[in-house]
């Protein structure tokens, strides 16, 4: 409805000395728009001077003079603000001064009239949020909401989170409720451990029918619930037993031939930094695996060499669930327990045997079932053979001819194993010395990587050397 | 309406002005409770829409917007969202309130109040370390003391470290104390700034107002390790002899000379020091390789393994530079060098002296058998080899036997076997064939050997020398890698060239 509100005029109008109505729309005190694109409209009785009449008139919302534009269209005009309203909001109409009629007359208004827009009740607002202000929370390394955020109404989804920010900026999902009054933030990575985040939610969030938020709402959180990073409990060996690992010693001392190392963390720890920062100095292949959320298992590429003194080093990177790194290197230094390869005795014959095969020892053997030159000699090692060690051991234990120097090579005639430990090797045309020659055979079997291996792939320390003298 | 505002004179002809009688929740500190809101009574009922276009309240500074309640002439403000704590509100009504006749304020009304529990500054107390202080270990916390509870997430980004390191804050006494935990070992003997900003607030929202700094120093050990001494020990540990650095700075070079292969060197160090460090550091000149003993991550004497010897009678070098740390993270600062001379009696790789045979080999007495000495110091001695019957006829295989004289090492005997593999007998133009059948560890049969090199090892190797009527020249050679009983080897091969 419509009210007409008389201004006073004194200027010396001899034809008409009526005063100058003006009527609003919204016409009084508290109406409410139907619109958010709605006009409002001022009317006089008597077109006004309309540079005056626009010096005259302003809308104004809590944060200031609404800007518009002015649309006339006879004695009066209509005015709508660049921006929709937005609803919720106590708007003014004002309408204040002095200004002139284009008949002389003046037109003093005083209209100040608070109307709405859609709604005369209160904005939407943050009514809670978790975690609160300056709370401390665990980062976990699952996906999971870390901050709720209730309104007091049902919210438009898109502009209240183009609203939102997070601070240090992070990428993150949002989820709402059913009835779009909780909104839900879910970082795509894992936060930072121990640090503060800072999020917002400006006045550019709306209720479902645009009616801002009445405030702005920040607040912090702390990612350092968890505050002790991990350490290295203990570090230990172990075998695999079907789908499980099984201790084998209390420490690093008792590492053995077929030993993984197990590493224990003092809590659950990311797999991906665990796995990746374990490693054993100096150059051992290897591989890692998270066993259980504390433990990881290291496993060698290729067995323990023996008598070796290594490291097994926990980067200082190895993380927690909560992205606590260790902070400082963790280094144990073991010698796996692993035996070399010995050979026991060599023997060619019963008063003939040493276990000495440094190169050094000259070891007297009878040639039997001559003219052919045939000696025999045994060999008994620390470890036994199988069927393909054994195979490869008689490739690799040569027997030459040494000295002097045009004595000629003896051939291999005859293998056999006795036991899986003792093989007895039989060569033929070996020569016996004679009363002005001294015979040598030089007995080789290669150490090392590449040479000889047992069954369980114990080498030689050493290349074994071992020179025969020949009698009759 | 007509107005009588400037009646003076007479009370009763006086409109009473509008008035605020009273506010809510009233000046000071106030405990927000539920949503909070303020509230005016005017002595009238106003004009509502005036005094509602009239208030303000802003927070901090900030206008709030809100809804108005009325119940009489009383206004009640519900700002959206509630009233916070730690927050100042003031509250303004303009003159432009008026009641319903159109009479307004007689002056604006602005009044404060304030929803923190006080308004107190935190002051810093003390921390720990103090200033100029020492954090005795890597691994020590830090702590600061405020006069109140700090609060959280202010304590967290107003106190910063220099240089940087990441860690945690843990707070104490209700807040008062706050307790800063690395989450990386301080540096050892770095001095650290720790910067307290005046923007620290407390759980009130109180700023401290002035910044606050503080220095510490980690660690209470701050003496660097430095090498005491030296000594070469043998294999079973024992210290044979005492080594002496060698000073870059001074014009002396001392060498030690003497060593032997089968020595290690002890370093011993004022305070335990890292192994690790100590192995990374160490190096060898002169082409030998350096290995420390471990015998723990810290050690305060370490034997050092070396291998990779030069030629014996030649020198290298073992340099220790700075930065071997000890157990508090201190590095030494000063550099150790060792010279020695790789030549240690019992390390010295045998040497072929020369060889004896006889020119005569059929004399049925030994002392007819015209025994001839070549030494490899005068090479290319002639071999004049005759031809007789008890000599060497041209085509004959006749059996001989030479005696090979090499200077071993004190403590070594002769290598049969490796004389063995070493021992080559040439000549060139066919001039004379030598076929070995047999080594022993002695001289010639009834002979004694040759007085000058009575001292040294002598072999004897027995087999056939055939004799050819051209003229060469004769070399007798010990291969590189001779060796003794104790494992020295030469380096080198080592001939003995005769004309014949």
């Amino acid at each position: 409805m419509a009210t007409a509100l008389a201004s006073t005029t004194n200027s010396c109008e001899i034809i008409n000395l009526r005063p100058v109505v003006v009527i609003t729309e919204p016409a009084s005190a508290y109406e409410v728009l139907a619109s958010r694109d709605d006009r409002v409209s001022v009317l006089f009785s008597s077109e006004p001077e309309r540079l005056d009449a626009e010096r005259t008139f302003l809308v104004k919302s809590p944060s200031g003079i609404v800007e518009g534009d002015f649309c006339w269209n006879g004695p009066g005009f209509t005015w709508k603000p660049v921006a929709p309203w937005d609803p919720g909001v106590r708007y003014r109409l004002i309408l204040k001064g002095s200004m002139q009629s284009l008949d002389g007359r003046e037109i003093r208004p005083e209209i100040d009239l608070p109307f709405f827009v859609l709604r005369s009740v209160s904005q939407p607002s943050l009514v809670s949020c978790f975690p609160e202000q300056g709370s401390s929370i665990a980062v976990r390394p699952e996906p999971g909401t870390i901050l709720q955020l209730d309104f007091s109404e049902a919210m438009d989804a898109r502009e209240t989170e183009a609203a939102f920010s997070l601070k240090p900026a992070i990428d993150f999902d949002f989820s709402w409720n059913g009835n779009l009054t909780s909104l839900f933030i879910t970082p795509k990575n894992q936060l930072s451990a121990c640090s503060v985040y800072h999020w917002n939610i400006g006045t550019g969030a709306r209720a479902l029918d645009g009616t801002p938020l009445g405030r702005s709402e920040a607040g912090s959180f702390i990612t350092d619930l968890d505050s002790t990073p991990p350490k290295v409990e203990r570090v230990y060996p172990v075998v695999r037993s079907g789908d499980s690992w099984v201790d084998v010693a209390e420490d690093v001392s008792g590492v053995d031939s077929g030993h993984s190392l197990a590493v224990l963390f003092s809590e659950a720890v990311d797999p991906v930094s665990a796995t990746g920062g374990i490693r054993v100095e100096p150059g051992q292949a290897g591989s890692s695996d998270a066993v259980a959320p504390r433990l990881i298992v290291y496993t060698p590429e290729h067995d323990w060499s023996p008598g070796i003194p290594l490291t097994l080093v926990v980067s200082a990177d190895v993380k927690d669930s909560s992205g606590l790194a260790t902070g400082e290197e963790y280094r144990v230094r073991f010698t796996p327990l692993v035996p070399w390869l010995e050979i026991r005795s060599a023997s060619s014959g019963v008063d003939a045997t040493t276990s000495d095969l440094s190169g050094s020892t000259i070891l007297p053997a009878d040639l039997g079932n001559a003219p052919d030159g045939v000696c025999t000699l045994t060999l008994l090692f620390s470890a036994p053979f199988d069927a393909a060690s054994k195979t490869a051991a008689a490739e690799r234990i040569s027997l030459s001819s040494f000295f002097p120097a045009w004595l000629p090579a003896p051939a291999l005639r005859d293998l056999c194993w006795f036991s899986d430990d003792t093989v007895a090797m039989t060569w033929q045309g070996l020569l016996t010395n004679n009363a002005g020659t001294t015979n040598y055979y030089r007995l080789f079997i290669p150490g090392g990587q590449g040479g000889l291996q047992s069954a369980n792939q114990l080498l030689l320390k050493d290349d074994a050397v071992l020179y025969l003298e020949v009698h009759n | 309406m007509l107005l009588y505002a400037q009646a003076t004179s007479c009370d009763l002809l006086r409109v009473a002005p509008l008035e605020i009688l009273s506010w809510s929740p009233g000046p000071g500190h106030h405990r927000i409770v539920d949503e909070g809101t303020v509230s005016i009574l005017f002595s009238e009922e106003p004009d509502r829409a005036s005094a509602e276009s009239s208030f303000t309240l802003t927070e901090d500074g900030a206008a709030l917007s809100g809804g108005f309640s009325w119940l009489g002439p009383a206004l009640t403000f519900m700002p959206c969202g509630g009233l916070r704590a730690n927050a100042e509100y003031r509250i303004t009504v303009s003159a432009d309130a008026r009641n319903t006749s159109g009479v307004s304020l007689e002056r604006s009304f602005e009044v404060t109040f304030s929803s923190k529990p006080e308004d107190t500054r935190p002051v810093f107390i003390s921390s720990f370390p103090e200033c100029g202080g020492i954090l005795e270990t890597r691994d020590d916390p830090v702590s600061v003391q405020f006069s109140e509870a700090i609060d959280a997430v202010s304590l967290r980004e107003s106190i910063s470290f220099s240089p940087a390191i990441k860690g945690v804050w843990n707070q104490e006494s209700g807040g008062s104390v706050s307790v800063f935990t690395a989450l990386e070992p301080w540096v050892w003997a770095e001095e650290y700034k720790a910067s307290i900003s005046a923007d620290l607030l407390d759980t009130s929202g109180n700023r401290m107002g002035k910044p606050v700094s503080f220095c510490f120093t980690v660690g209470a050990d701050s003496s660097p390790p430095f090498l005491l001494r030296a000594e070469a020990v043998d294999e079973s540990g024992f210290a044979v002899a005492v080594v002496n650095a060698d000073i870059p700075q001074d014009d002396m070079v001392i060498e030690n000379p003497g060593w032997e292969t089968s020595w290690k060197l002890r370093l011993h160090f004022s305070e335990p020091v890292s192994w690790s460090a100590l192995a990374a550091k160490i190096a060898g000149e002169g082409g030998v390789f350096l290995e420390p003993d471990y015998t723990g991550d810290f050690t305060q004497a370490v034997d050092v393994r070396i291998s990779g010897y030069p030629e014996w009678s030649e020198s290298f070098i073992v340099r220790i530079p700075p930065g071997v740390e000890d157990q508090a993270g201190n590095d030494s600062l000063d550099e150790s060098m060792f010279r020695f001379v790789f030549d240690g009696p019992g390390s010295r790789p045998p040497r072929f002296a020369g060889i004896r045979l006889p020119l005569a080999p059929g004399a049925a007495l030994p002392e007819d058998r015209n025994l001839a000495v070549f030494s490899t110091a005068d090479p290319y001695a002639t071999l004049a080899i005759p031809v007789d019957e008890t000599g060497y006829p041209v085509g004959v295989p006749v059996a001989a036997s030479i005696e090979v004289y090499v200077e071993l090492a004190s403590g070594a005997a002769m290598n049969l076997l490796s004389l063995m593999k070493s021992f080559r007998f040439s000549s060139t133009n066919g001039a004379v064939e030598f076929s070995a059948n047999r080594m022993m560890a002695e001289g010639l049969e009834s002979t004694e050997p040759h007085a000058p090199w009575a001292d040294y090892a002598v072999a004897r190797i027995d087999g056939t020398l055939t004799n050819r009527v051209d003229s060469g020249i004769i070399t007798i050679q010990l291969a590189a890698g001779f060796c003794d009983s104790r494992g020295n080897a030469s380096n080198a091969a080592q001939r003995l060239a005769l004309l014949k």
